[in-house]
């Protein structure tokens, strides 16, 4: 039983490891597409002044 | 992330629980180890998709040294980060079967301290791209330091072989040595992991483009 729980463990690790990655990307990608898109916006505006 | 349904994405969502059904569900119980063995599985894909992150990211550094193309680095980038995720978790999962196994979490075998190096070097290959702000003088260094840092990659999978070791061996000369059930799940368990690194690699790889795309435009609005 003892070792059930060292497999429970490491299976835990894994899918809490790939589980965080992908949130941290994600989060990521969000501030990125978000902060992207401001900038084309402020770049648009800039070129129609011009 | 998933709105665009990458296909290594929707695929690794059916592999990924796949493998672990076959793991739990499947693979017969090891007669010494028991139930604990059955980390064996997913340590091993792990193992075998760090490696891959290692060697993209040796080949993308030797193509941007070569080509000075920032899709190089840029994929250089993405590996490098997700073949630290995979050692990481090689190194913890390791260490977990370690316990009951050789009654302790870490030893510095042969097999072990190797890895642990290449996890310094490509960790310190993270910090470095962090620490550099110019974008040239930063995708040379990480490219080099790739390069070199591949090297550790044979040295760690002969480990076991040209150092007296207590690390197993699975893979010998002789072919590998399991049992039919046992490597029918560690080529699905292998499969998956590998599935799930081309998912991650091209998150990745997107994300980086995003924020290449999103680095371009604040200069050209600071012009």
């Amino acid at each position: 039983m003892e070792r059930a729980m060292y497999l429970a463990l490491a299976y835990m690790i894994i899918w809490a490891g790939f589980a965080g990655y992908l949130a941290w990307l994600s989060g990521r990608q969000r501030q990125t597409a978000r902060r992207l898109a401001e900038l084309t916006a402020q770049v648009q505006r800039q070129e129609v002044q011009s | 992330m998933l709105k665009r349904y990458d296909p290594f994405a929707v695929l690794a969502l059916f592999a990924v629980p796949g493998a672990a059904a076959t793991v739990f569900f499947y693979a017969p119980l090891e007669r010494t180890m028991g139930v604990v063995q059955k980390i064996f599985y997913f340590h091993l894909g792990l193992a075998a998709a760090a490696f891959l992150s290692f060697f993209v990211a040796c080949v993308a550094g030797i193509l941007y040294l070569v080509k000075r193309q920032r899709a190089w680095d840029e994929r250089g980038a993405a590996a490098v980060e997700i073949g630290v995720l995979f050692t990481t978790l090689v190194l913890l999962t390791g260490s977990i079967w370690g316990r009951p196994i050789w009654n302790t979490w870490w030893t510095w075998d042969p097999r072990l301290t190797t890895s642990l190096i290449l996890w310094f070097i490509f960790a310190a290959c993270l910090i470095l791209r962090s620490a550099v702000e110019q974008e040239e003088k930063r995708a040379v260094f990480c490219a080099v330091m790739a390069i070199v840092g591949f090297v550790d990659v044979p040295v760690v999978f002969l480990s076991a072989r040209l150092w007296r070791s207590i690390h197993p061996t699975v893979i010998r000369s002789e072919g590998i040595a399991l049992e039919p059930a046992m490597l029918v799940t560690l080529a699905v368990s292998l499969t998956a992991m590998l599935i799930l690194w081309a998912a991650l690699f091209r998150l990745r790889c997107s994300l980086q483009r995003q924020e290449n795309a999103l680095l371009d435009l604040q200069q050209q609005l600071q012009r």
